[in-house]
């Protein structure tokens, strides 16, 4: 397993003034993964990936870039990664292709391969434009182009869709997503939007003021997300009472009975018991939660119900 | 070292700097003609030794636009990449950040080695035109154009840590256009005070401000250096 690690941090903290940014955060991404970096504004990601490429030094913790430790030396990590980080660096007074130019003199590869990002982010007809004349979303897709100038195998890419309209976002998730397939690049994406985290991300750590409080695939985050169905009954305890000793899993929430399980024969079930044994059923509801109430509530602490993984 | 150096001298490409390096020695040169045009018996009789004279008078004004020369294009080398937050960018980058600092400082003392280069040439243009005679002190001339950079590198290591190190431009060009200014009257402070050195008055232990100016210099391109690798990348 080790050898396919890509990164891994251990406890990685980050002080400023005493006031801990990131707080003692263990990832683990792993080759060919796409991992969605999720969190609200100012939760600690930038600062997070800041210190995995080398820009800020952890103020404790250790970081595992492709199984090897980073401390002291990263330059054999870093040429093996591509990143974008928050707002898009470019230099105004040159062209695209300039500016690709200049990393590509640092990065020392193949003069070809700059045509070659410039094909896969679709800037080829604006290589010789000036960056100031630059859309947004065009400055966003050579800040990729030069994250991707040096084949690195592990793309970190911050807040890539900050900004853009619906058809840049939809662009920049289409290539993403196609990194590992196509180049068998693996992605670190932040992102502080669900929706986008949930079409692209294969796996997803949730952080929440400088804490991970969630991290895995994706299908146990979509798996809360599940429909349960509620019952409003007569005696909500003598009902509760009585499908417990009948083996059936339910819990009890504001006056009404939820049911873990959903399928239509075991609702039956459920009901026939009740009604034979002379509880009156008001009211059967599927709730269903979105991903975005699932993120809220883990996101808002994990109090309000009992579904936040309480690791913090 | 030398692809970071080639990255940022293509960086450099449509920006008005090297107007700059011209524009320095040619103010100074200049300012002579102007000087000699208008009082040329009177300067002739205070030095019997025209060219000796003639390095004087341009000696006064290499030292400040030296300095101011130094507090521009290290602000704007660093502005570069300050503008879009690039720094964030070139230093994802496998760089070492020695290498990067030691670039940004490499190219602005090149820039002025060139100015300094034209200082030489056009001294020696204005005397000729000025009939001086054929008996040119190539070695005084020589000395007045590059001893005063020299002498000057404390000076440039602190620009360029200033304006890579603080953002806002304004605290190193306020430092930059006060040493410039302090320079033209330091000729009696204490010869620990670095803003003296680049003047060098002919004939009064040059040699010593070199030296001093070149040791000093690496010192604090190294405390500059030590400063910018331990610096969290905004």
């Amino acid at each position: 397993m080790k050898e396919h690690m890509i990164i891994q941090t251990t406890d990685l903290v980050k002080s400023f003034k005493e006031k801990a940014a990131v707080d003692g955060i263990n990832l683990s991404i792993q080759k060919g993964e796409i991992y969605g970096f999720l969190g609200p504004n100012g939760s600690g990601k930038t600062t997070t990936i800041r210190m995995l490429l080398g820009l800020m030094k952890p103020t404790s913790g250790a970081i595992e870039l492709f199984g090897n430790d980073v401390k002291g030396n990263n330059l054999h990590a870093l040429r093996k990664i591509g990143s974008l980080v928050e707002s898009p660096s470019y230099y105004a007074h040159l062209t695209g292709r300039e500016n690709l130019e200049a990393i590509r003199k640092i990065l020392r590869v193949q003069k070809s391969r700059i045509d070659e990002v410039l094909n896969i982010v679709g800037l080829t007809a604006d290589a010789n434009r000036y960056v100031k004349e630059y859309s947004l979303g065009m400055k966003q897709r050579l800040g990729i182009a030069a994250a991707l100038l040096g084949n690195p195998e592990l793309l970190i890419l911050d807040e890539p869709t900050n900004g853009l309209d619906p058809s840049g976002i939809h662009e920049i998730r289409d290539l993403i997503k196609n990194m590992p397939a196509r180049y068998g690049i693996t992605v670190l994406v932040s992102s502080h939007l669900l929706s986008e985290i949930d079409q692209m991300a294969s796996k997803v750590g949730i952080i929440l003021k400088g804490n991970l409080i969630f991290q895995d695939q994706i299908e146990v985050l979509r798996n809360k997300a599940k429909s349960q169905i509620k019952l409003r009954v007569q005696d909500t305890e003598r009902a509760r009472a009585l499908l417990l000793t009948k083996g059936i899993a339910v819990s009890q929430e504001n006056g009404a009975i939820y049911l873990e399980e959903n399928k239509d024969e075991h609702v039956t079930n459920v009901i026939r018991t009740l009604i034979h044994n002379d509880i009156s059923v008001y009211r059967v509801e599927e709730e269903r939660k979105s991903l975005e109430e699932i993120f809220l509530e883990l996101t808002s602490g994990g109090d309000l119900h009992h579904v936040g993984h309480s690791a913090s | 070292m030398l692809d970071i150096l080639q990255a940022d001298l293509l960086k450099l490409k449509r920006k008005w700097f090297w107007l700059l390096v011209f524009l320095g020695p040619f103010g100074v040169v200049s300012l002579q003609m102007v000087n000699y045009g208008v009082r040329y018996d009177w300067l002739i009789l205070q030095q019997p030794d025209v060219w000796l004279g003639l390095i004087q008078n341009i000696n006064m004004f290499v030292a400040p636009a030296l300095l101011l020369g130094m507090t521009i294009l290290a602000s704007q080398i660093a502005n570069i990449e300050h503008q879009q937050s690039s720094w964030k960018q070139l230093l994802s980058l496998p760089v070492r950040r020695r290498d990067v600092f030691s670039s940004k400082f490499v190219i602005v003392f090149f820039m002025l080695l060139l100015s300094c280069a034209l200082l030489f040439v056009g001294t020696i243009i204005l005397g000729v035109y000025l009939h001086f005679g054929d008996d040119i002190p190539l070695l005084l001339i020589f000395k007045n154009s590059f001893y005063p950079l020299l002498a000057g590198i404390p000076i440039l290591a602190i620009q360029v840590w200033l304006s890579i190190t603080i953002h806002n431009q304004a605290y190193s060009l306020s430092v930059g256009i006060l040493g410039s200014v302090c320079s033209m009257y330091a000729y009696y402070a204490p010869d620990w005070f670095i803003w003296k050195w680049p003047l060098l008055q002919a004939g009064q232990g040059q040699e010593k401000f070199l030296l001093a100016g070149i040791l000093a210099g690496s010192v604090i391109l190294l405390a500059g250096i030590i400063d910018f690798q331990r610096k969290d990348v905004k």
